[in-house]
């Protein structure tokens, strides 16, 4: 009787096991090594690879992308959104959020209208030198993790397994290496998240081009840029009243950061406007694909250099939906 | 007549309140820790005048003495840098942000605690069984819900299972076996598992009492002690930290002297003469060591062995931390972490965490306030009529928490950096420091006079 009270209480102790901790590990060092090659990450659901899951619809949305770096301004390119969508309730809270010393000392007793000190205000904010308005800080107040508008919740659900290296408000390497940043290959990498996208605008992702490159040894120039072809998927599963749908984002991107003191390229798009009204709610999982279009030396002309075996890797840093509602 | 009930009857109110509040504090209740110090410093004023003219007489036995370094330890505590505040913060520096007022709570609160220990021994209202129950189903509470918790976060043996193995959390990676979940206040969050594993080991050793049960007379001591060891031990087995057992070991060599009657053989001129030559020859090593002389760095690196004893990560930080102290550069606290590459704090020692962040003056008042309590426990052993099973309990409970914390004090406790803002466990906010403290005052009378009781009928 006592064994089977002792026995009783080791199943019980096991059947409360739900090692929510550790669903996702990996090896020590894994991906963080001096090897260019071992730093892959693969990582994407199963289900995203098979071609008939999902009825897929394809937008090109090249020439609607805006390409910045991290230390752009980023007032012009998204923040005046923000605004303008009531996601940044009033002009001053965006000067708290966003305006250097300058940008504080424009009074609006100086102007002879508001409007006029709405423009001085604008103009202020989006001067390359406000680096409060910088993307670099932009992320800092708006990744998954951080954003103003979302629930401890979602911040902590999107902490959670290593896709957290890309919603942890670092959109540019911080010295860190390869600690901070994810490596694909264009095969690709895909999440599914534990919650569902259920209103959004704005999407950004940054990320640079990296290869394994010894130029000092080769005795050639470092080539600074590379032309990449984006592919962005966004999943929705299959419910009572919809199939199973995949909407991707199809983009080049002329001259990608590369090899560029790991200065990324940070990517804009307004979502509403690329694709049809709410397409995209009920997302909850998405796939990163890259494909190399030009490079000087591993692809010169478009034309892959076969006489060496340096290779060409994404570098993913970041990505964001500012200000979007998740269930 | 009336007066006199109605002062009873608060007098027995608060004391019924003094064991809650101890239960409270053993159970650590994260940030509201404070509140409990401040209600058991109301406590002892409340109490204070009923127990005034009886501890007057102690207070002059030795009860002064034992008070004086334990204030001026808690004082030192208002001083030390280390406890306040900075503007600026860098990686390298701890400051932990306590108010004026939160350090004058920890002063009276911590004090009031080693009182109201006193005074509850001095009621005689509650037996011994009574205290220690409470004591030790507060500490035990808080690592049973934390071991289901990494139980159900990180599944059984997973220091085994996920070793070598890394997951990530807001872009950082971190080591599966070196975490376990933890309750803090009402959250569950993720602790460096030594933590856990600390908690684990003390509850453990409580259960080398019950070599001492005699007859079913002590049925609900036995059942404690039984129920908060198998905690313990459970814990650790499920955790498969099966190598941290190796810290009973003190715990159990006491038990194995005072359960074969071998402390007559070992209470002798030679023992104590071999044991003072140890002591001295390794506090002589330690000092020539610290201070390099004859070259002793070099010669101890030349050799595997000593290089491996006596400059590993723990002795370099405590050498140092020795020098500033010893020269008096160290006298009421520092803050810094590290000097130049070498990290100093925190260093995983209670009594060197203590000889830096409080100086050579807080950790004076420390040293002696553990030796006044080591003392008077010694005479509460030999002399109190307190269950056997209790006192060895005790003995082993405070043993084994002094060895652990000689080598495995988590200064801090966890691992994600967005905690670092909270993380900070110095002595003073440990409830093992506080359940110390206040069975300092508890045992404190055991070589006194029963003079001062109030009646149990009433």
């Amino acid at each position: 009787m006592k064994k089977n009270n002792i026995g009783f209480l080791f199943a019980a102790l096991f059947s409360i096991t739900g090692c929510s901790a550790v669903r996702e590990t990996f090896d020590q060092d894994q991906f963080h090594t001096n090897d260019f090659k071992l730093n892959y990450y693969h990582g994407t659901p199963s289900k995203y690879l098979v071609a008939d899951n999902y009825r897929e619809t394809i937008i090109n949305a090249t020439g609607r992308v805006t390409f910045n770096s991290p230390f752009d301004n980023a007032y012009n390119a998204i923040i005046l959104s923000d605004v303008l969508n009531g996601d940044i309730p009033s002009i001053d809270e965006a000067i708290a959020l966003y305006g250097d010393d300058k940008v504080k000392a424009i009074k609006l007793e100086d102007y002879a209208s508001e409007v006029e000190y709405v423009f001085a205000i604008n103009e202020s904010l989006a001067r390359p030198d406000n680096l409060k308005a910088s993307y670099f800080h932009y992320a800092e107040l708006n990744s998954m993790t951080t954003g103003a508008n979302f629930s401890e919740t979602i911040k902590n659900a999107f902490k959670q397994g290593i896709f957290s290296k890309l919603t942890d408000t670092l959109i540019v390497c911080d010295g860190s290496g390869s600690l901070v940043r994810i490596q694909i290959d264009e095969t690709g990498m895909g999440q599914t998240f534990s919650h569902e996208l259920i209103d959004y605008r704005n999407f950004v992702i940054s990320a640079r081009g990296g290869t394994s490159i010894d130029y000092g040894k080769e005795g050639i120039p470092s080539v600074r840029s590379a032309n990449v072809r984006m592919k962005i998927s966004f999943f929705i599963e299959k419910s009572t009243t919809s199939e199973a749908l995949k909407y991707t984002l199809i983009y080049d991107v002329p001259e990608m950061s590369s090899d560029n003191n790991s200065l990324t390229t940070v990517m804009t798009m307004d979502l509403t406007s690329l694709l049809p009204a709410e397409a995209l709610k009920r997302v909850n999982g998405m796939t990163i694909n890259y494909e190399l279009l030009d490079h000087d030396y591993l692809m010169p002309g478009g034309v892959k250099n076969d006489t060496t075996d340096y290779e060409f890797a994404l570098m993913l840093y970041e990505v964001m939906f500012p200000y979007s509602v998740w269930r | 007549m009336k007066e006199e009930s109605r002062n009873n009857r608060l007098v027995l109110i608060s004391l019924f309140l003094t064991l809650e509040i101890m239960l409270f504090i053993a159970f650590d209740f994260g940030g509201i820790g404070l509140l409990f110090k401040g209600i058991a410093f109301v406590l002892m004023l409340i109490l204070l005048p009923h127990f005034w003219k009886g501890m007057q007489d102690d207070l002059m036995k030795g009860l002064y003495i034992l008070l004086m370094p334990l204030v001026f330890y808690l004082f030192i505590t208002l001083l030390a840098p280390a406890y306040g505040t900075m503007d600026v913060v860098y990686n390298n520096e701890t400051f932990m942000n306590f108010s004026l007022f939160t350090k004058l709570i920890n002063l009276v609160g911590i004090t009031a605690v080693l009182i109201l220990g006193y005074m509850v021994n001095k009621s005689g209202l509650f037996s011994a069984k009574s205290v220690y129950i409470v004591v030790l189903a507060g500490l035990a509470a808080p690592i049973f819900i934390s071991f289901l918790a990494t139980l159900i976060n990180y599944g059984p043996f997973h220091t085994i299972i996920y070793a070598g193995k890394v997951i990530f959390y807001n872009g950082d990676v971190y080591l599966v076996a070196t975490q376990a979940s933890y309750l803090v206040g009402f959250s569950i969050i993720p602790a460096n598992i030594n933590v856990l594993i600390n908690g684990a080991i003390i509850l453990s050793s409580v259960g080398f009492g019950l070599l001492f049960l005699k007859g079913k007379q002590e049925k609900y001591e036995t059942i404690t002690l039984a129920v908060v060891s198998a905690i313990g031990l459970l814990t650790i087995v499920m955790l498969g930290a099966f190598r941290q057992l190796i810290y009973l070991i003190p715990a159990a060599l006491f038990v194995l002297v005072m359960k074969f009657g071998l402390m007559k053989y070992l209470k002798n001129k030679v023992t104590l003469g071999i044991l003072l030559g140890v002591v001295s020859f390794g506090a002589i090593v330690f000092i020539l060591t610290a201070f390099n002389v004859f070259n002793l760095q070099t010669i101890w690196q030349s050799n595997p062995i000593t290089r491996r004893l006596l400059l590993n990560g723990y002795m370099t930080k405590f050498y140092f931390i020795f020098k500033e102290a010893i020269s008096f550069k160290n006298l009421y606290g520092d803050f810094r972490n590290s000097i130049g590459t070498i990290d100093i704090f925190p260093t995983g020692n209670f009594l060197f965490d203590s000889l830096w962040i409080d100086g050579l003056l807080g950790f004076l008042g420390l040293a002696i306030f553990l030796t006044l309590f080591v003392n008077n426990l010694i005479r509460y052993f030999a002399s109190s009529r307190d269950s056997q099973l209790l006192k060895v309990s005790l003995v082993t409970l405070l043993l084994t928490m002094f060895f652990r914390f000689m080598l495995k004090y988590p200064f801090h406790r966890f691992i994600y950096e967005e905690h670092l803002s909270f993380d900070f466990w110095p002595l003073i906010n440990s409830p093992f420091f506080l359940i110390t403290v206040f069975f300092a005052g508890y045992v404190f009378t055991a070589s006194q006079s029963d003079g001062g009781k109030i009646d149990e009928k009433k």
